[in-house]
């Protein structure tokens, strides 16, 4: 099989969820006899891009893997959201032509490349599209309202006119009909979480969607063993970037009104482009030993700093579709606290491997931390809860989709195979 | 003291009583004179039995001594009749083996169009007549005098390239060695048409919304998982198995032989049934066999402990396999874990390519399994994961210590069994070992073949010395073909590029063979064994000889496999590309060798005994595989 997968961006400028989704997957693919190729947006503005028309084409290597990164010449102001892009789709054509040969085109983030859709379908190459967040139904992607409060879809862009007055109510409709044409015309449409797949199927539910969950790279976890006491000394930890829709202030404000003696805090991640919010908590934590604010890891050192916690909290305030963080440290054998909304509600069962509090609520948040540093024995029993499950690892996901691959190219007419 | 009573009694009584005595004494020693007679009557009659005796026994020693004769005539006729048989085996073997060459070359497609050619010649072009003596003339001008795109577009130059190849291969294996590896060749090309595939049709269950939908498998499952500290794989696998759907009742029972990590408490912990048994007595037949009889399942899985299923429903689409397609047993593909290196991404994906497993199948006995790799193809029930009815196990059991499976599958087939092969449903194994290893690997599955398939042509490797010496020049070279490589991935060329350039390494004669160190972080182990091998065989800094060293063909064509692979895969060289191919390099040179000095023992077993050293050799690398 000769599989073009298209992500909105790639390493090494950038390594988010999507892009480690992404790369496991392709060199999966590879690893199996199979040829994968990657095309990514960028913004890197860098030596060693070629000229064509109005875009920029760089070519190199990722780990094995031949990615092609594009950026515009004078980047459009809608690139982040719009659903078109006519220099795209011209590129996707020639590319496609050009290249040849592919068997399947995997849509792993819709963003900024969503053009490559339309080229593939144009061409009658069969082509699948896995959701990663909300970026089909909001252009805001995260699913939130123009006050900062969380919004239960756009049911065809009637609410974004109450809710998000600031864009046009006709830009959104267009857009949504494009992403439903995107996703109509998909072989296939998958999700990591039932909950990300229930916002989409109430909005489109002619869309064929299926669950495939995230993978987990096992090679790096290192599993939790400790047993705990009454009187033990916790380290309570953050991993991911420090943003305010990721609720890290409320998870200060809930430690420094707890005030535990026998507690440490660990904030992992960095703040990209809030520096103000980064600013604000450290003013919060300032002069407090117990509190560390420590540099981002490398995906190596995944086992080793979630299995040095013994808690880990993730206070979101938007919906997780799919917290990667949260199913490595359950992976680790390490408790979680989560926000009791979208993807992290549907991983942690209260009280049996974890905690969930009521969102945005650093009182409620505040309580279930009192509760495991009163009582640290409890996290024995939610770890006997958590060795219940075992997450699915890299290879069960890049599996599930080989075969969806195979069915979805099978399917096509005799001609193209 | 009173006196006796008839003391007492008057002398009239005393005389009656003594002439009573005295005629009862006369009696007696009448008596005892009759008994005097006959005991010296007796004794007359037993010294003439006696005389007798001794007579027969004389003549009993005397045939005892003929029998002894005649028994060691008949030993040594035995013996003849033994040798004669012998002989008319191993020629009724080399019949057979001719005849099925024969067979093979007549049912051959070659053969069948060289046939149709001479017809059509001989109708065309009839002997004697004008038109053959000049299309002669023409055919003699035109060989005399080359034209290469003439010679080229009429498949001459290919005919040359394979005739320059044979002569090669002469001149390193020997001419039987060579013809009958042409022969093989041949047919091997001439196989994929002759293959009988029949596709399995399977209904998955491979979306996880359908998970609860599945049709319920009403049978009982019994997994057999063989365990040796089986670390968190181990852990996974048993909590994996537990969440299987469509499942009626599922049972598992490890067979322990002496865990130290604890495993046996892992697996109790998850349910299991543990036996254990002693790790000297341990072989893949007894430890299955042995978990088997500590079943009560109507179907038996037997799984290796660092596999993993892939799905919730991968046991039920085996099981469903198994239940609804009139089959024996069925096994899956393996999936490469996401630490597997190169080499044995291609060893797998070279597996499934050369043995047709690439696509769900049945399998059974046809006309393909009169060749090893036809065989090998249909007999295919892979150890890692293989489901079978428990009435066909207990039938059939495991015999053999290693390739029990290959076995269990050619006896199934033989019997008109049929076996089902899954490809759509494949499960989690892979493994990342050192060169070394696969060095022992090589020279293991080298002599199993030949046991399994004695038509299977091996080069005679009958020197100790030049295999050895082919073996250190080998090391020295691939340590040269590294170096080579490293570095190779800033001049951004292809996978091609990469290979010719090994390709070259290896096939020139010149070049320094001693100074360039080995490359590979892994293979101190392998670097020992050769400078083992190099001060056994007193060949210190062998020289290399692309002409000679038997190695050559072998490291040529897995080479070839490699490049096939990667261009499957990869379109550019990166750097670690490069690096994996360095590992892989070692290893490929460790397969050959490790079948090479394999070769040379059963060349040497066949000639007579292997020698104390290639002995000892044989006991390093059959020990832990």
């Amino acid at each position: 099989m000769k599989i073009l997968y298209v992500v909105h961006q790639f390493y090494p400028e950038f390594s988010s969820g999507t892009e480690k989704f992404l790369l496991n997957l392709s060199t999966a693919v590879q690893r199996d006899a199979h040829f994968p190729e990657i095309v990514a947006y960028t913004f890197v503005e860098d030596e060693g891009f070629v000229r064509k028309r109005n875009l920029l084409i760089r070519e190199y290597r990722y780990q094995g893997l031949p990615v092609t990164s594009i950026r515009h010449r004078k980047t459009p102001a809608d690139i982040h959201f719009s659903c078109l892009n006519a220099d795209v789709y011209k590129f996707a054509l020639e590319f496609l032509q050009r290249k040849g040969g592919y068997d399947l085109v995997h849509i792993g983030h819709p963003m900024r490349l969503v053009s490559f859709a339309g080229a593939a379908r144009d061409m009658s190459l069969p082509y699948i599209v896995t959701l990663t967040d909300f970026w089909m139904l909001c252009p805001k992607i995260l699913l939130t309202t123009s006050e900062g409060t969380l919004c239960s879809g756009p049911e065809g862009g009637e609410s974004c006119a109450g809710l998000c007055p600031e864009i046009q109510q006709a830009f959104i409709k267009d857009r949504l009909a494009h992403a439903r044409e995107i996703l109509t015309g998909a072989q296939a449409v998958v999700s990591p979480s039932n909950f990300l797949a229930g916002i989409f199927k109430k909005e489109m539910p002619d869309v064929d969607l299926r669950i495939i969950p995230h993978g987990m790279e096992f090679r790096h976890l290192k599993s939790n063993l400790k047993r705990y006491g009454s009187n033990e000394t916790l380290t309570i930890g953050y991993c991911g970037v420090l943003a305010p829709h990721k609720g890290v202030h409320l998870l200060l404000k809930a430690f420094l009104e707890l005030n535990p003696k026998n507690c440490q805090l660990k904030l992992y991640g960095s703040c990209f482009h809030e520096q103000d919010y980064l600013r604000y908590l450290k003013k919060m934590a300032w002069g407090d030993q117990r509190i560390q604010f420590c540099e981002p890891y490398s995906e190596q050192q995944v086992g080793d700093v979630l299995s040095d916690l013994d808690l880990l909290v993730i206070p979101s305030t938007c919906y997780e579709n799919y917290p990667l963080v949260l199913h490595e440290a359950l992976a680790c054998n390490v408790p979680v606290i989560a926000s009791n909304i979208g993807g992290m509600a549907e991983r942690i069962e209260d009280s049996v491997n974890g905690f969930t509090f009521q969102v945005g609520d650093d009182k409620d948040l505040a309580a279930r931390l009192k509760k495991v540093i009163d009582s640290p024995e409890i996290l024995n029993e939610l770890k006997q809860g958590i060795a219940k499950c075992v997450p699915p690892r890299i290879e069960e996901e890049a599996y599930m989709y080989a075969r969806l691959y195979r069915r979805v190219i099978e399917r096509q007419p005799p001609s193209r195979n | 003291m009173k006196s006796p009573k008839f003391l007492s009694h008057p002398g009239s009584l005393i005389l009656p009583i003594e002439a009573g005595y005295r005629a009862e004494l006369e009696r007696l020693r009448l008596r005892l004179r009759e008994c005097e007679e006959k005991i010296r009557s007796l004794r007359l009659r037993d010294a003439g039995k006696e005389k007798a005796l001794r007579e027969l026994s004389a003549q009993l020693e005397k045939k005892e001594r003929l029998i002894e004769s005649l028994k060691s005539m008949q030993a040594e006729q035995r013996q003849a009749v033994e040798a004669f048989r012998k002989e008319v085996i191993r020629f009724s073997e080399l019949v057979r083996q001719l005849e099925t060459h024969l067979n093979r070359i007549q049912s051959s497609n070659g053969w069948k169009a060289l046939q149709l050619y001479y017809r059509l010649r001989e109708q065309v072009f009839p002997p004697g007549s004008r038109r053959r003596k000049a299309v002669r003339i023409l055919w003699r001008a035109a060989t005399r005098q080359p034209l290469p795109k003439l010679r080229r577009s009429f498949g001459l130059f290919r005919a040359q390239v394979l005739m320059d190849k044979f002569v090669w291969y002469c001149r390193i294996y020997g001419f039987r060695n060579a013809l009958k590896r042409a022969l093989q060749k041949f047919h091997t090309d001439a196989r994929p048409s002759r293959f009988d595939i029949r596709p399995l049709s399977v209904a998955m269950a491979e979306i996880p919304g359908c998970e609860e939908n599945l049709p319920l498998i009403d049978k009982k499952i019994s997994v057999v998982i063989p365990v040796k500290n089986g670390g968190e794989d181990f852990r996974n696998l048993l909590k994996k198995i537990k969440a299987q759907k469509g499942l009626r009742e599922c049972e598992i029972v490890v067979v322990d032989s002496k865990s130290t990590d604890g495993s046996a408490a892992v697996a109790r912990q998850e349910g299991a049934t543990v036996i254990h048994i002693p790790p000297e007595s341990f072989t893949h037949a007894y430890a299955r066999n042995r978990g088997a009889e500590c079943t009560t399942g109507e179907y038996l899985l037997f799984i290796v402990q660092d596999a993993l299923p892939l799905t919730d429903t991968w046991l039920w689409e085996m099981a469903h396999t198994l239940e609804h397609n009139d089959v024996a047993a069925v096994s899956c593909a393996e999936y490469p874990r996401s630490d597997c290196d190169l080499f044995y991404q291609h060893i797998i994906w070279n597996h499934n390519r050369v043995l047709r497993l690439d696509r769900d199948r049945f399998l059974s006995w046809d006309n393909s399994c009169s060749s090893d790799t036809g065989l090998r193809s249909n007999a295919q029930i892979s150890d890692i994961a293989a489901l079978i009815t428990r009435e066909v196990f207990e039938k059939y059991r495991f015999r053999t210590s290693y390739a029990e499976d290959l076995d269990l599958g050619i006896r199934l087939i033989k019997d008109g069994h049929r076996i089902g092969f899954l490809y759509s449903t494949r499960i989690l194994h892979s493994h990342r070992r050192s060169a070394f290893y696969f060095l022992k690997r090589g020279y293991v599955d080298a002599k199993f073949l030949n046991g399994a398939f004695p038509n299977l042509p091996f080069p005679a490797v009958r020197d100790q010395q030049t295999a050895f010496r082919d073996i250190a020049a080998m090391y020295s070279r691939t340590n040269h073909a590294v170096a080579a490589i490293t570095g190779f991935a800033r001049e951004a060329t292809g996978v091609r590029h990469l290979i010719d350039r090994i390709r070259r390494v290896y096939s020139s004669e010149n070049g320094p063979d001693w100074n360039c160190p080995p490359l590979d972080p892994d293979g101190a182990h392998l670097a020992r064994f050769v400078d083992d091998l190099t001060d056994r065989g007193g060949v210190h800094r062998p020289k290399y000889s692309c002409r000679d060293n038997m190695l050559v063909p072998r490291m040529f064509e897995g080479l070839g496999v490699m490049e096939d692979f990667l261009l499957q895969s990869r379109r550019y060289v990166d750097e670690q590309l490069t690096g994996e191919l360095t590992a892989a390099l070692y290893k490929l040179f460790a397969l050959c060798s490790g079948a090479h000095l394999a070769y040379l023992y059963l060349t040497l077993s066949t000639c007579g005994s292997p020698g104390e050293a290639v002995i000892d050799l044989d006991r390093r690398l059959t020990s832990g595989v």
